[in-house]
């Protein structure tokens, strides 16, 4: 177990940096890290963009990790942001008529791996409003609604509106595929 | 009321059925991102775009960092190394008179028993960056490799051991092949120039029988060479560190492997290592071409131990044994192939007796053998 530092910048690390700030973020790191791709599945994007944009922000993250406070809840606003400007991107780039008729969700390895509860639960997220989906992804991980209106901007009121829109709407997807 | 029935009219399910089927259907996407995706790789490719690595990542929360950029644990040691250094001298100088077999062996059945220190110096060389992961993820695919593995596989070992350097600098080699399977094994020793110095095994009815080709003899014992049994079922960690003595049955010329080494075994026992803390996972490592994951003993034990499992399966494919610091005895690596039990597989692990090899009373066959110097005289 050694701590091998490598490359150019090895030695420009901010001051402060090191051996247990490394070790905090890598420990961070393998706590959030499948729980950040989750979410950013959740809240809409297909598992292979959801991975790169994880990686993006655990990049950012790392960078700024000594300032960073409440790291949980930074990392998917820096997530939830690197797929806005994704989207926004692809709208400049990309011809209408080129894009797919619906989202590719999840990779091929990964389908494999989903049960049909996993792979129902993605479907009703995805056929939310997108303002619903992104609170449900918040509350799924864990996150309360003062937290997740100071993150989105939002009133916690608003907040708890979306929620139990939500869960109504999910409430109604799975009554349906029950009916079938 | 009313709202219940509308929602029920238009298909609605129970907010609480709700809720419970969101909860079970994301838990199943996160299971399902823990077979897919790899943090180890993900960390290292972080580490490739910051150019830097991320070290020490699976320590947990004790680890810090050392002076000189090394990783290290805080904590006391487990049980299984106060159990170490309890044995003592006792187990440090049973050990160097323990042939190659039982001491890979141990390593195979009891996933090191935690007799066992990591080296720091040099570890990192060749590894994937960032490449530790966590206990319990490895702990998982040990048991879905359980799941995988093909009962009945023969352990084949080529097995090297070096004697500590003498006073003049010089190291002793020996070579040997050895087969595991179940409670029977066989090894068959040859000298540093080649030469073949003995010939053991033990059959299923533990009928220990050593073939000497320094004197040309050969003993067969009944009641003998049989692997000591374990307790069965999960062993938890208060055994992983207590089964040294087990491992380590004295009495034989070699000690013979203590518990079964067929796959299942070995890959539970490494599982109970792992999750015990014994061994972590160190990095990934190519062996010979291949893709492996590398695990490593604690620090601070008697006994340095380095494994590296086929992450598919996770058997072993290579073992390294070195004494820890300041401690005397042979280094031993063992490289395994696993073969599948057929007949002439099978046929690998009876001891053959040579034509005109004169049969002698046991303890007159294998005294020659428990000389600690044998390893440094070949004919």
């Amino acid at each position: 177990m050694v701590t091998v530092t490598v490359g150019p910048k090895a030695g420009a690390l901010p001051a402060g940096s090191g051996g247990l700030r490394d070790v905090e973020f890598a420990e961070f790191f393998r706590a959030e890290h499948k729980k950040l791709i989750r979410f950013v599945i959740a809240i809409g994007a297909s598992s292979d963009e959801a991975t790169e944009i994880a990686q993006v922000a655990f990049v950012k993250a790392f960078e700024g990790w000594d300032v960073i406070r409440a790291p949980r809840a930074w990392i998917r606003r820096v997530a939830v942001n690197e797929l806005t400007a994704a989207r926004h991107a692809e709208r400049r780039e990309t011809p209408q008529a080129t894009l797919p008729d619906a989202p590719v969700p999840v990779s091929t390895a990964l389908a494999v791996e989903l049960t049909e509860e996993a792979r129902q639960v993605l479907a009703a997220l995805q056929a939310l409003p997108p303002r619903q989906r992104q609170v449900m992804a918040w509350i799924i991980d864990g996150f309360g609604a003062a937290e997740i209106a100071r993150e989105l901007g939002v009133s916690p009121e608003s907040v708890r509106q979306s929620h139990a829109k939500a869960r109504k709407n999910l409430g109604r997807f799975y009554g349906r595929r029950k009916m079938r | 009321m009313i709202r219940r029935l509308r929602d029920a009219f238009a298909g609605g399910s129970s907010i609480q059925a709700t809720d419970a089927a969101v909860g079970r259907g994301m838990a199943d996407v996160l299971a399902a991102l823990d077979n897919v995706i790899d943090d180890d790789a993900a960390l290292g490719r972080i580490g490739a775009r910051l150019d830097e690595n991320v070290p020490c990542a699976a320590q947990g929360r004790g680890a810090r960092a050392a002076p000189g950029g090394a990783c290290a644990r805080i904590g006391t040691p487990g049980p299984a190394v106060a159990s170490a250094r309890a044995s003592g001298p006792a187990a440090s100088r049973r050990r160097p008179a323990l042939r190659s077999v039982a001491a890979v062996a141990a390593v195979l059945t009891a996933g090191a028993v935690a007799v066992t220190a990591i080296g720091v110096a040099g570890a990192g060389r060749g590894r994937t960056k960032g490449s530790a992961v966590n206990t319990a993820y490895v702990v998982k695919r040990v048991d879905s490799a359980l799941d995988a593995a093909d009962p009945v596989a023969i352990a084949q070992m080529t097995v090297r051991t070096s004697s500590a350097a003498t006073s003049g600098g010089a190291t002793a080699t020996t070579t040997s092949e050895e087969w595991s399977y179940g409670d029977r094994w066989r090894a068959v020793t040859y000298s540093a120039a080649g030469h073949l110095l003995y010939d053991e095994g033990s059959s299923t009815a533990s009928v220990y029988t050593v073939v000497s080709y320094l004197t040309r003899a050969w003993a067969r014992q009944h009641g003998l060479g049989g692997p000591a049994k374990l307790a069965p079922g999960p062993r938890g960690c208060e055994s992983v560190g207590t089964g040294l003595p087990l491992l380590f049955a004295p009495g034989l010329p070699s000690g013979g492997p203590a518990v079964g080494s067929l796959p299942t075994t070995v890959a539970r026992d490494l599982r109970a290592a792992i999750s015990c803390g014994t061994l972590a996972v160190a990095g990934r490592q190519r062996v010979d071409g291949t893709e492996t994951t590398e695990l490593t003993s604690r620090p601070g034990s008697m006994i340095s131990e380095t494994i590296w499992v086929s992450p598919g399966t996770y058997l072993p494919v290579r073992v390294i044994i070195r004494p820890g610091p300041g401690q005397p005895g042979p280094q031993q690596t063992a490289n395994i192939t696993w073969l599948p039990s057929a007949v002439p597989n099978l046929a690998k692990l009876t001891v053959p007796i040579p034509a005109g090899f004169r049969h002698v009373p046991f303890a007159q066959a294998v005294t020659p053998l428990m000389q600690p110097t044998r390893v440094q005289s070949p004919p």
